[in-house]
């Protein structure tokens, strides 16, 4: 074997066996696998000492059932399997055949415990738009056969807390499209103590859960809530989506980056006030009544505000004003204004607009509604308020090149003492006019 | 990068060439850190499986991730860094993915040199992103145009393969892209 890094004719085979098991373990699923194995024996015998699998359905009417071919598969590499990634959403280049809950019990049972002592990673996604028939007790199998499991990810599914052992060492949780049986996640902290990382998202079935994690560290959560409270003493980042109004508490004293969105909120207790608070985001059509909730943090440097426009609770938004942040936020680096709240004072200054001490902004970020690029008014009215030295100005992503140079010409002529520059957003503007439109009522 | 007053060590290639590097550059590697520090090396430090074009790759890579390593970490600096102040610093980490995606884009035998390299020389950022664009050449291929691709000497007679395959649509799943009995074409 070649171990010199200098031959023109190096090639796989010269490769390390750890460092072929290492290429193996990135391919994106088993099909790749597969083929490798029919390339050399070296390739065949390092199969069988794969640590990282990913299957998801491929053929349909394949003799061997794709849930069969699941056990089969792991019962073949139990014993060096670290990590296992299942999905029933298949690869979309051929018809695949429907492929079951891949949460069912007895599925799970079939080979959890070949794999379970050592298993580190478990994701478990099934097709979506399935109908469950009922709970499954999924995460008590998962948790009582692996017990050393670091990351666990489960999509699409209906998940009961029944049973549940607790999970010592889960640092890495994340449900996505998933309903739960227990409204208030009373025990959370009982079963999963070492979460660092936790993604919730898309969550049905809780009513006012309650998350008391020590370790915590990252929290996302999208979900349906009468109230949520989260209590993380070291928690860091957290992003939070309510779809309905939702009294939020909240007691995380770490945070740095705070993300809000709530299109109506009955209010927010913030138990202890951060004082490291570096990052916020607002989104709201209460946005001056959810400001002054952050009062007393210390050392923000950057506020992004934003209107979210969702129908049947439209009537409840009020106008603000730029100098309402800055009169609860002292020394901001970086304020970002969102597309909605730009489109909004456009249509209508806000009479409460009055520039009352200069404030000076390093940064001010501006997300161009699509039209009207030309309209300087607004923008010469804000530079007064809070004298940026730059700004940037961000445009949709199917905005025309032509037109945002036009604008930023335009904008760099009329107002010269500033830095201009300009970005593109990931999204399109088409999202921005049907939410405005069925937020509007029209 | 801070350069100055740092010291420098020289690596020399398996073809004689010398490079002068940063020490902090040349610690990117653990073997070569651990020469450094274990076995308090001279100056020089002879890399006898590494040629120079190989080895002068390695330094980019090194030397780059070094620059933009001090560079979040003087940023972070500033807002009393923490796990999330370095997530604020994403546009820098886009920048680096794109170079790295860059970097990558070479022929397969310098792949599989910089693979063997940053094995030898104990790189985990430059063997991660290696063999993962090694493993991205693999995906998508038949079995034939992985053999075909990566020059592997093919020894699987035709009644092996059978059983392979067999074995395969047991518990992998093999997409048929290519016919049976194809391997000896």
């Amino acid at each position: 074997m070649n171990i010199y890094a200098c031959s023109q004719s190096t090639t796989m085979d010269d490769l390390p066996s750890d460092v072929i098991l290492n290429i193996f373990e990135r391919l994106p699923d088993s099909t790749d696998l597969a083929n490798c194995r029919l390339t050399s024996h070296r390739f065949l015998s390092l199969s069988y000492r794969t640590s990282s699998i990913s299957l998801k359905p491929h053929q349909k009417h394949h003799p061997v059932p794709f849930k069969t071919r699941v056990i089969n598969l792991i019962s073949l590499l139990a014993a060096s399997l670290v990590s296992v990634s299942i999905s029933g959403k298949g690869s979309g280049v051929v018809d695949t055949d429907e492929v079951d809950d891949l949460t069912d019990v007895s599925f799970l049972s079939a080979w959890l415990p070949l794999v379970g002592r050592q298993l580190g990673t478990l994701s478990i996604v099934n097709a979506p738009n399935k109908s469950p028939v009922g709970f499954s007790c999924a995460l008590a199998v998962i948790s009582d056969t692996c017990k050393n499991l670091d990351s666990l990810v489960i999509r699409n599914a209906w998940l009961s807390i029944n049973g549940i052992m607790l999970m010592s060492k889960l640092t890495n949780l994340t449900l996505k499209f998933v309903r739960i049986d227990d409204e208030h996640l009373a025990n959370f902290s009982a079963y999963f103590p070492s979460l660092k990382i936790l993604n919730l998202i898309h969550i049905t079935g809780l009513k006012e859960p309650k998350i008391h994690l020590m370790q915590l560290q990252i929290c996302r959560f999208t979900g349906y809530p009468q109230s949520i409270t989260i209590q993380a003493p070291n928690l860091e980042e957290l992003k939070l989506r309510c779809m309905q109004p939702c009294f939020v508490i909240l007691d995380c004293s770490s945070i740095h980056n705070l993300s809000i969105s709530l299109a109506k909120a009955s209010g927010i207790s913030m138990i202890t006030m951060p004082q490291n608070l570096r990052k916020l985001i607002i989104k709201s059509l209460d946005v001056p009544r959810l400001l002054p909730f952050f009062r007393g943090t210390k050392g923000l440097k950057t506020l992004e505000l934003e209107v979210s426009p969702i129908m049947s609770w439209f009537d409840s938004y009020s106008v603000f004003s730029i100098t309402d942040a800055f009169e609860i936020f002292e020394n901001i680096d970086e304020l970002i204004i969102g597309p909605v709240v730009w489109y909004l004072w456009h249509q209508s200054i806000p009479s409460c607009f009055t520039a009352s001490e200069p404030i000076s902004l390093s940064r001010l970020v501006v997300n161009l509604p699509p039209e009207d690029f030309n309209e300087t008014n607004l923008m010469s009215i804000i530079l007064k308020i809070c004298a940026p030295s730059e700004v940037e100005l961000r445009f949709f992503s199917d905005i025309e090149d032509m037109e945002k140079k036009d604008a930023v010409a335009n904008f760099s002529n009329a107002f010269s003492g500033v830095r201009w520059s300009w970005s593109t957003s990931e999204k399109s503007s088409s999202e921005f006019f049907s939410r405005l439109w069925r937020g509007l009522g029209i | 990068m801070a350069d100055n007053g740092g010291k420098k060590i020289t690596l020399k290639s398996s073809d004689g060439e010398e490079f002068e590097v940063p020490e902090v550059v040349a610690m990117e590697s653990q073997t070569i850190r651990h020469v450094i520090e274990d076995v308090c090396a001279k100056n020089s430090i002879p890399l006898l499986n590494v040629n120079s074009k190989i080895l002068s790759k390695v330094i980019e890579y090194c030397k780059k991730h070094v620059a933009a390593a001090e560079a979040a970490a003087s940023k972070a600096s500033t807002e009393e860094g923490t796990a999330a102040a370095a997530s604020v610093t994403k546009p820098s980490d886009e920048d680096l993915k794109t170079w790295d995606a860059e970097f990558v884009k070479v022929d397969k035998g310098t792949l599989f040199n910089l693979i063997l390299a940053a094995n030898y020389l104990h790189i985990p950022g430059l063997l991660d992103l290696t063999c993962q664009a090694a493993a991205d050449m693999i995906k998508g291929k038949s079995a034939k145009e992985i053999r075909k691709f990566f020059n592997l000497k093919n020894c699987i007679s035709p009644e092996e393969e059978e059983e392979i395959r067999r074995e395969n649509q047991w518990a992998f799943e093999e997409e048929k892209r290519t016919r049976a009995f194809d391997a000896y074409a």
